[in-house]
């Protein structure tokens, strides 16, 4: 097994466990609003995809910066 | 008529027409001189393509017979005729290509075929939270599915029988997440596609003698979004399409949005005597092929063959996640 497919593998696994982080969530945001109004509904959603858009960002940059690092052998500054 | 004999008449209907439309449509694209080069071989063959049409024409033959079997006729017919837009829309871009804003837009349309049908519950079922109440959210989220699905699966057409074979590992886990629902129409969509994918399959295998083209690419992902939400399993068609997302994604992000593939300046990977590696320019853009190729050059085969392990791996990931961490 080599680093590329371990890092296809990582992607594949931080991806579902972003999915399920983002879920569990708005499941915290659902359960602490108060339930009926549309409002409050709306800034559930608004709030859930707003999560993980930012899940979403941090993960991307995560899976590049580990790609450039096994691609190009680049260990960042100050590396040996 | 039970549902085992309905599945097993799908399988046999959907390789039957899509071998005999195979048959037909091949020497066709030969004889008009529709040929693409194979440009991951050294000699750089001509293949036919596109050869779409025999399977999204397959599907929907085989949807007409089987159509007066199920509870829900008209759904079923909704999958294939928004499978059938989505097919149409491939075939457009393969004679002339579409722009690379306009073609995700226009994937949406097939997701109004399945709105008007009206069997549609806006009520997915999501890991965690269980059965969520998306009454209004529902519809424009079904719409970005549908392009998200097709788009993804398109950018995953890129080596010899790396879409049916991934879509094969990807998929077949979820069957017993189907079976669960108890929507037999999305069940009965799936094992057709399956049926009509692998005449093709066995033509486009590594060295590939056919290649399917957009109008394959997007009809199987369009289908692949009509049976996840006529079954509400979108979150686990989303996770068993990981592979897919993740590809389409970086790439849709590592080239700084939506551009067409003839637009793309670094390409992701490079070919050199039949070995594929990850494009070592530090801006080429990263895609699964990229990925997988990053540390060490690798043969066209191994590359399909790591992908669809992959895509297996997902598709149980989310049977697992369906039966273990969904409540019901």
């Amino acid at each position: 097994m080599d680093r590329g497919l371990i890092l296809a593998i990582f992607s594949i696994i931080s991806g579902w466990a972003l999915i399920l982080l983002s879920l569990l969530v708005i499941k915290v945001l659902i359960l602490s609003t108060r339930e009926g109004s549309f409002v409050y509904s709306l800034i559930e959603v608004g709030m859930g995809f707003l999560t993980l858009i930012s899940f979403l960002f941090i993960w991307y940059r995560l899976l590049r910066y580990l790609f450039l690092r096994t691609k190009v052998g680049d260990s960042g500054p100050g590396g040996t | 008529m039970h549902l085992a004999v309905i599945v097993l008449l799908a399988s046999i209907l959907g390789l039957l027409f899509s071998e005999i439309f195979h048959r037909r449509i091949i020497p066709r694209l030969i004889s008009r001189n529709y040929l693409s080069e194979d440009v991951h071989k050294p000699d750089r063959p001509r293949i036919p393509e596109p050869v779409g049409p025999a399977v999204s024409l397959a599907f929907i033959a085989s949807t007409i017979v089987l159509a007066p079997l199920v509870k829900d006729p008209i759904l079923l017919m909704g999958i294939a005729a928004s499978s059938g837009i989505s097919s149409m829309i491939g075939l457009l871009d393969d004679i002339s290509p579409l722009g690379a804003k306009s073609k995700p837009l226009l994937l949406t349309l097939p997701a109004f075929v399945m709105m008007a049908t009206g069997g549609l519950i806006p009520r997915p079922i999501l890991p965690i939270l269980g059965r969520a109440r998306l009454y209004y959210v529902y519809w424009p989220l079904l719409m970005a599915m549908y392009t998200v699905f097709s788009n993804s699966v398109n950018m995953m057409d890129a080596l010899n029988g790396m879409l049916p074979l991934s879509v094969f590992g990807a998929t077949i886990p979820l069957i017993p997440v189907i079976l669960m629902t108890g929507r037999d129409e999305a069940l009965v969509s799936l094992v057709l596609l399956l049926s009509v994918m692998f005449p093709y399959y066995l033509r486009n295998k590594y060295p590939a003698r056919v290649f399917g083209g957009d109008s394959n690419s997007l009809f199987i992902g369009a289908t692949l979004a009509g049976i996840s939400a006529s079954s509400n399993t979108e979150a686990f068609f989303s996770i068993a399409l990981l592979p897919f997302i993740v590809s389409g994604f970086s790439l849709i992000v590592s080239v700084g949005g939506l551009v067409e593939r003839r637009g793309i300046a670094k390409r992701p990977v490079v070919v050199k005597d039949g070995m594929i590696r990850a494009n070592p320019d530090r801006v080429a853009p990263m895609s699964m092929i990229a990925i997988l190729t990053s540390s060490k050059p690798k043969r066209e085969p191994d590359i399909v063959m790591e992908v669809a392990l992959i895509s297996l791996f997902s598709g149980i990931l989310s049977c697992l996640t369906f039966f273990l961490l969904t409540p019901r």
